[in-house]
């Protein structure tokens, strides 16, 4: 015990005079792979190092910490200095100093000091000068899976406009649980039903209420969602929302307690934290045997953990769902709505009406309960849209209750 | 676990939970808040294009009245919104407008409750809580209760309305009770009354800021601190609006006696001795405003002191100030624990630039001198010991009341840093 003790000590101590150390070589191989996009007079490429490579660029590990660099390189076309805003990229970014500051213990005080330096001088300007080429890293929070983020450049003389960039970068080490997924094969071409708006609207009646478990003899949450989208463009959606893209293991537990709809796990899970740790959104899409008007259509089920609880039976903490199951269908439609990605959207009634004063419980004994029988339709945008263009559509309507469309 | 301890476990609970389960279960009270006198007498009213909203905030003792729980200690605080709908047409409310992580009702009535079912009373009290509650029909109204994230002193937020075609925003800045700060007793005229102040042109202010002090002292006015690098124009009222909208808190988030000290004090010039924020000196007088900026961790926090100048430009107040960003917390001799700052001040000031602007809150910005360049390999020191270095300009920024779309913030030439970023330190030929 006691030698263990020194032995710690004396690892403590070595590692507090540590040099700082950091490859160069990296830099180059990240580099081949940036994407390259051009708005105006901006020229930009993006690129996000994964965990090792940013270790080995940095000399440290930022993503143990949920600091994910992103490196960027301009070059100004325009007769006038520009100004690039860090804050764009992430409004709670890290200055180089500050992740210096962070992981000074690792090193010597010296090595503290180079490493404040590498940072530094590695810091994404925030002037470009005309003609000029400017590179550098902004210091980001982490983000599992594909990393999405703006950057938005402002001519300082005000002859051009604003320019935002909006990126969608892969990380290496990521593999998301949709890119497992293979969409073309999970409907055969005559299974696939093509229908326009109104068919939709019959079509969506014909739809289970709700999901079921895996032995298919008892009903889990409703499916109150249904998204009309590409599949690229839904995934930039949820991700300019703020969703998570998952990557579950389909193992046994996985399979035994998951939702099941046309006979099949999700297609994709997403997940947004909403208040705390505990509080946390988690969105399951499947692809749906329909096409509307050419684009796919998507239900989705959104369950809302608004905490745990100590089930006595199995001596178990679970997560516990709020009951209000129409909760997260009205908070999704507003998520999508302030993120600039609804077009237009309708309510079915073809859902579940389960009264608040009688709740029934999913499979795995949580009691849930409906605000009524409404679905949200969601068409979802590819480019940003207003919030004010966003257009209900004229399915159902009772004058007391809805806003009439002209 | 062997078998009979499980047992027993087992039976301890279900004991436990017997004991607990009739005051778990009992209906949550809702007391008379209809009644005058409540929180909603200090309800504030705006009214645009047919619609009128109404909106109050209830006092931690309030809360705690109406609902039952002490939901300020969770950190969730309800707002009171009430929609009346003039139009011929039908709108929607959009909680997500007013805070983007806004609590479902159930979730608050489940804080403490294990079966949910059981708080329906608390629930139904609720407008969010029956179907269509986003809706006001024509002519029609609707209140209720919004559990937001709770904010210290003033809470700041918006009331979006969409209807057929249009859109609108209700800006709402409301004092809570207990935790107000006394913003609105200071007398601003008092400190450089009219006939004490100086209309300055431009090419005057920017040789004034150019010529005044570099840096803050402290007390004796002999040792000099953290660089005076940001110019602010004015009135107080676009001050506070321009920084509580971009997410700044006028007090300390801590709760302890020291924040409650600071809070009453904030605006008066009272004591700071048991408070986190530190006094420095500028004009011989302690700051006259203080903002903190909080991160995730406490320890982070971006620190921004102000004084207001007897100088006036365009018959605006002109303001000169501090900012500098918490990284880390350290030991010291003088104050026993201090933040260590950021030594690139420079990267601080402009993420203030970049933070207002995206706030809406910025109208115009320019740089003029009067710090002087500090070299990175050569800093200089703060009151408290912290190296600091900088390009030597200092940022003007002339603040708004009302929303400025990003497109249009003006730049005025008057001097053109090199660099925004740390030009100093970085070696290369790329502009910063």
């Amino acid at each position: 015990m006691q030698a263990a003790l020194l032995l710690s000590l004396i690892f403590l101590a070595a590692c507090a005079s540590s040099p700082y150390r950091y490859e160069t070589s990296v830099a180059d191989e990240i580099r081949a792979r940036a994407e390259s996009q051009v708005l105006g007079d901006y020229h930009v490429r993006a690129v996000v190092p994964s965990a090792d490579e940013t270790k080995r660029l940095f000399g440290a590990p930022l993503y143990d910490r949920g600091i994910q660099p992103v490196w960027f390189e301009i070059y100004n076309a325009a007769p006038s200095r520009a100004r690039v805003s860090l804050s764009s990229v992430d409004p709670k970014y890290f200055p180089p100093m500050e992740v210096a500051y962070i992981f000074r213990k690792q090193f010597s005080k010296q090595g503290w000091k180079d490493m404040e330096t590498h940072l530094h001088a590695s810091g994404l300007p925030r002037q470009v000068m005309p003609g000029q080429t400017v590179s550098g890293y902004v210091f980001t929070n982490l983000n599992q899976g594909t990393k999405a983020f703006n950057l938005d450049i402002f001519d300082t003389t005000g002859g051009n406009d604003l320019a935002q960039f909006m990126f969608f970068l892969q990380v290496p080490g990521f593999v998301p649980d949709h890119a497992e997924v293979e969409f073309k094969t999970i409907y055969a071409a005559n299974e696939i039903q093509d229908v326009d708006q109104e068919g939709l609207r019959t079509l969506l009646h014909s739809y289970p209420c709700c999901t079921r478990n895996r032995a298919d003899d008892s009903n889990g949450r409703p499916v109150d969602v249904f998204l009309v989208a590409n599949g690229a463009d839904l995934l930039r959606a949820l991700l300019r929302a703020g969703w998570s893209e998952t990557s579950y293991a389909r193992d046994e537990s996985y399979l035994s307690g998951a939702q099941y709809l046309f006979g099949r796990t999700p297609d994709a899970i997403f997940r947004k934290g909403r208040n705390r740790t505990r509080d946390r959104l988690e969105l399951s899409l499947w692809l749906a045997p329909a096409r509307v008007s050419g684009q796919l259509l998507w239900a989705g089920q959104v369950r809302h953990a608004v905490g745990r609880h100590f089930e006595i039976g199995d001596y178990f903490w679970g997560v516990n769902l709020d009951p209000d199951a129409s909760d997260g269908r009205n908070y999704l439609l507003q998520d999508l709505w302030y993120s600039q990605s609804l077009l237009r959207w309708g309510w079915s009634e073809s859902g579940i009406q389960v009264s608040p004063d009688d709740p029934v419980r999913d499979f795995n004994g949580n009691p849930w309960f409906t605000r009524d029988a409404l679905r949200s339709v969601i068409w979802v945008s590819g480019r940003p849209t207003a919030l004010s263009e966003a257009r209900l559509v004229d399915w159902f309507r009772p004058a007391t209750l809805f806003e009439q469309e002209r | 676990m062997n078998r009979w301890a499980r047992s027993a476990l087992t039976l301890f609970l279900l004991g436990a939970l017997t004991v607990v389960a009739p005051a778990c279960s009992a209906p949550v009270q809702v007391k008379e808040w209809l009644r005058e006198g409540d929180f909603r007498e200090r309800t504030q009213v705006q009214q645009a294009n047919g619609v009128r909203i109404s909106a109050a905030v209830p006092s931690s003792q309030e809360t705690l009245d109406i609902f039952g729980k002490n939901l300020y200690k969770k950190g969730i605080q309800p707002v009171w919104i009430s929609i009346e709908n003039n139009r011929n047409e039908a709108i929607t409310f959009l909680p997500v407008g007013l805070d983007p992580h806004y609590y479902s009702p159930l979730e608050v009535a489940n804080l403490d409750i294990r079966e949910s079912e059981k708080s329906t009373v608390l629930v139904n009290t609720f407008f969010m809580d029956q179907s269509i509650n986003l809706m006001v029909e024509p002519g029609g109204s609707l209140s209720g209760f919004v559990f937001t994230g709770l904010d210290e002193g003033t809470k700041a937020f918006n009331v979006d309305i969409r209807g057929p075609g249009s859109f609108d925003t209700f800006v709402f800045f409301i004092p809570v009770p207990g935790l107000r700060v006394d913003h609105y007793d200071v007398d601003w005229e008092a400190l450089w009354p009219p006939e004490g102040k100086t209309e300055l042109s431009a090419e005057d202010l920017v040789e004034t800021l150019e010529s005044a002090a570099c840096c803050v002292t402290d007390k004796t006015g002999k040792n000099t601190g953290d660089p005076l690098n940001l110019v602010l124009i004015g009135e107080p009222l676009d001050l506070y609006t321009a920084f509580i909208r971009a997410g700044w808190d006028e007090t300390e988030t801590v709760s302890s006696a020291s924040a409650w000290k600071t809070a009453k004090s904030f605006f008066s010039g009272g004591e700071y001795r048991y408070s986190p924020v530190s006094s420095l000196y500028a004009f011989g007088r302690r700051q006259d405003v203080a903002f903190q900026w909080i991160r995730e961790n406490i320890h982070e926090r971006n620190h921004l002191r102000l004084w207001m100048s007897n100088y006036t430009y365009e018959g605006l107040p002109v303001w000169i100030g501090q900012i500098s960003r918490d990284i880390g917390v350290r030991f010291t001799r003088k104050t026993i624990t201090t933040h260590k700052i950021d030594p690139n001040v420079d990267e601080t000031r402009e993420y203030l630039l970049e933070n207002l602007a995206y706030a809406q809150a910025l109208n115009g910005f320019a740089y003029v001198g009067g710090v002087g360049a500090v070299s990175a390999d050569k800093p200089r020191g703060n009151l408290t010991g912290d190296p600091w270095f900088t390009d030597g300009y200092r940022l003007v920024l002339w603040l708004s009341s009302d929303p400025v779309p990003l497109s249009d913030i003006r730049f005025i030439p008057w001097r053109m840093p090199h660099g925004g970023g740390g030009s100093v330190l970085a070696p290369g030929d790329s502009p910063r």
